[in-house]
């Protein structure tokens, strides 16, 4: 059977796969700034 | 003394009911600054260059003291990535309106208690960005965290400027917010958190006892205590009150009075510290609160208040704000000027006010240029 496509909105994997996009920042900054994403995407 | 110093002890001594040598000015418009710019809507809110120059040019034409905009909200290159915008833009009227909407229904506390990052990621955001859940969903968030980027170096490149080039402080130190506005606001909805008050307060209290802890507040009360105020921030703290205008007094004193706003003004006092609110709707039916705060510790910047009414129930609090957009949009220059001279006159002789307007300034009528420029130079002249 097929692995079933991670997606953005799934929790954990989702999350995880998300940080791991995150090269750029720093790794004890990537909760940090998945939370900021999330609160944008929250709130405006 | 360079101007950014001047301004911070200006508004400081004003907050503390000290005559200052002008009165201090604070600006309250917001997507005024793009039509005044004759920029529409829909163009300088995707484009940060015409951002940046609607923003900068208000400053340079206005000169405003301090800002409560600087061009950062509504970062729709970003939501719009997974659909998440839910603002309308209208040009023709050259503004862009909201409508209430529940983010999670009034049976999910439990479940947000359980697990707040877990929830909001999977099932509240959701609902609202469409698209976290597209098959093409990770792709989008490369997009997105670039068009993140590109908005904090935006909001970056404003915030820098402010400071070293045009010597405006920044309002605080440090934002501050309970976690009952941020139900009213993004979570339930007006209509929504008004029903869980009355129905399902035990739920409530679940779910605001889980943001609290979400949005580490502990810790951020523990900042405010042990950091001072920053070298370019005027007050020690700031917050925003939305979610008063549903409550009564007493649920006002048990969901934002009680557990945070008596505690941040303790603190202010104990530390020397100033805070300042702004406050949306009305804050004067919760005016008894307030009454025992040392004067020169709040400064409260209203928004339906009448301010000449709020200074006979609040002495020592100082007030910022009072131009209509009656007064500047539609009156003559020597009516607005009248307003502006009452204002001073009656609540700043000694200190204690601070001119401002009294909502957020969006619509072109909301102002005439020439009765802004008119009472900004009233300010930088009129020894009351």
């Amino acid at each position: 059977m097929p692995e079933p496509t991670i997606v953005l909105g799934n929790y954990p994997e989702g999350y995880e796969a998300a940080k791991e996009l995150l090269s750029h920042i720093p790794e004890e900054n990537r909760d940090a700034y998945l939370r900021a994403f999330l609160q944008i995407l929250m709130t405006q | 003394m360079g101007i950014l110093q001047e301004r911070i002890q200006l508004v400081r001594d004003a907050t503390n009911f000290k005559k200052t040598s002008r009165i201090p000015t604070y600006s309250n418009y917001w997507t005024y600054m793009v039509l005044d710019a004759g920029y529409l809507l829909s163009d300088a809110l995707y484009d940060y260059d015409k951002m940046y120059h609607a923003v900068t040019r208000f400053v340079e034409k206005y000169n405003f003291d301090f800002y409560n905009y600087t061009g950062g909200r509504n970062p729709f290159r970003v939501t719009d990535i997974f659909q998440a915008n839910r603002y309308m833009i209208d040009d023709e009227r050259g503004a862009f309106n909201i409508q209430d909407h529940e983010n999670m229904s009034g049976d999910e506390y439990v479940e947000l208690a359980k697990d707040p990052l877990k929830f909001m990621w999977e099932t509240l955001v959701p609902r609202k960005a469409k698209l976290m859940n597209a098959p093409n969903s990770l792709e989008l968030f490369v997009e997105a965290v670039k068009e993140y980027d590109l908005y904090t170096q935006f909001t970056s490149r404003v915030a820098k400027d402010f400071i070293e080039k045009y010597g405006i402080p920044q309002k605080s130190s440090q934002s501050l917010r309970g976690p009952f506005d941020t139900f009213f606001s993004h979570m339930r909805g007006i209509k929504g958190l008004s029903i869980d008050m009355r129905r399902n307060p035990e739920g409530l209290e679940q779910g605001l006892a889980a943001m609290h802890e979400y949005f580490g507040l502990d810790a951020q009360t523990e900042t405010f205590i042990n950091n001072p105020v920053g070298p370019n921030a005027i007050y020690g703290g700031s917050t925003a009150f939305l979610g008063h205008s549903i409550c009564s007094p007493k649920q006002f004193n048990k969901y934002t009075w009680e557990p945070y706003m008596s505690k941040w003004l303790d603190i202010c006092v104990e530390k020397g510290k100033q805070f300042t609110i702004f406050s949306e709707a009305q804050i004067t039916t919760f005016a008894d609160f307030f009454q025992d705060v040392p004067k020169g510790v709040l400064m409260i910047q209203p928004e339906q208040d009448d301010l000449f009414e709020l200074r006979k129930l609040l002495p020592n609090v100082a007030l910022c704000g009072g131009m209509t957009t009656v007064s500047l949009g539609l009156k003559s220059v020597g009516e607005a000027l009248d307003l502006a001279k009452k204002l001073v006159d009656e609540l700043g002789s000694n200190g204690g006010f601070i001119m401002g307007q009294n909502k957020m300034m969006t619509y072109r009528n909301d102002a005439k240029p020439e009765n802004i420029l008119a009472v900004q130079e009233f300010c930088e002249a009129y020894k009351p």
